[in-house]
């Protein structure tokens, strides 16, 4: 298969769940953009990567999250306060927006909630919310325990729960 | 089913956002545009090493290098020089001398009858018939001979121990 076909491929399969998890991430969509073309840009000049992979997903996964902590560690050098610029919060949130106002104004909790959370434990609650990963999914594509996945899991659900409960009970 | 599990339920029915299509144009293109331009990278990069290790080579013995393709040089020009007939007429005469030389090695039986009655040795001498001048004799007897006849007596053996 040509290496633009395969390409194309790659992205038609896995960049919606790429682009999810690197928004949640990140939460910046520019960053999140810059990550995913560095992803594909990786892919395109290294093919071989993917030679032998059982699970595709996963492994970009692996590849988005180790390339979306390199942007972080060179922003946070960079500009330190670039989380205080950030005011949009429609354009950080990883959700599509809702018409129903209750429901908008639960994801944009959420949005913010999952926003609290620290990175790590942003990462194992989404993939294993929105992406139905199971903990050792989880644990091969962010290069951690199987145990500490769970644990992160459990940790940022609680949190969650504990930031949305008002809104949980309002709505419900 | 309890309120946690619910709870979990509800986050995991929020839709996502869906990736911008326009993103789709751009990454891909530049994606390609990278991997086109490493490999473009990469072959002038072979190009420019061997062009280093030639540089090199040539740099280290500047003089024999120059001396070599003098030479060089020369075998073609002297190649040019001489006409290229002429080296076909020897090169033919040269093999018909060979083949000739090879027709003449071609012995056929009698050939080698004559050949061997030419060059055969000379037959063998009868040995001489060599008499003696002087008839043999007791050395005492040649010696008397030489003293002009003059006899002396003989020491007996006895006494010389």
């Amino acid at each position: 298969m040509p290496a633009n076909i395969e390409l194309e491929r790659l992205y038609d399969e896995h960049a919606q769940a790429l682009f999810a998890f690197l928004l949640n991430f990140t939460r910046d969509e520019e960053d999140t953009r810059d990550v995913l073309q560095d992803v594909f840009i990786k892919l395109a000049r290294q093919p071989e990567l993917l030679r032998g992979v059982r699970d595709e997903r996963a492994f970009l996964l692996r590849l988005a999250h180790n390339a979306a902590i390199d942007l972080m560690r060179r922003r946070a050098t960079r500009d330190k306060h670039h989380e205080a610029f950030s005011v949009d919060a429609q354009a950080l949130s990883p959700f599509a927006p809702a018409t129903d106002p209750d429901e908008q104004a639960f994801r944009i909790e959420l949005s913010q909630a999952l926003g609290e959370l620290p990175s790590e434990q942003r990462a194992v609650v989404h993939l294993k919310l929105w992406e139905g990963l199971t903990f050792e999914q989880i644990a091969e594509a962010l290069g951690i325990p199987p145990n500490t996945a769970a644990s992160r899991y459990r940790y940022g659900l609680d949190k969650l729960r504990e930031r949305l409960r008002p809104i949980y009970e309002e709505i419900k | 089913m309890n309120d946690n599990d619910l709870f979990e339920q509800r986050l995991r029915r929020q839709p996502l956002r869906p990736v911008p299509s326009a993103w789709r144009e751009e990454i891909l293109t530049a994606a390609e545009a990278k991997r086109r331009n490493a490999a473009s990278a990469s072959i002038s990069e072979d190009q420019a090493a061997l062009l280093v290790g030639w540089r090199l080579l040539f740099a280290r013995l500047p003089l024999a290098w120059a001396s070599l393709a003098a030479l060089w040089v020369v075998i073609i020009g002297v190649n040019l020089m001489m006409p290229s007939p002429m080296v076909r007429v020897t090169t033919q005469t040269s093999l018909s001398a060979q083949m000739e030389s090879l027709a003449a090695l071609d012995f056929q039986p009698g050939d080698l009858e004559v050949l061997g009655r030419q060059f055969s040795p000379a037959p063998e001498a009868s040995p001489v018939n060599r008499t003696p001048a002087v008839p043999h004799r007791p050395r005492s007897e040649r010696r008397r001979d030489a003293d002009f006849g003059v006899t002396r007596p003989d020491f007996p053996l006895a006494r010389i121990a």
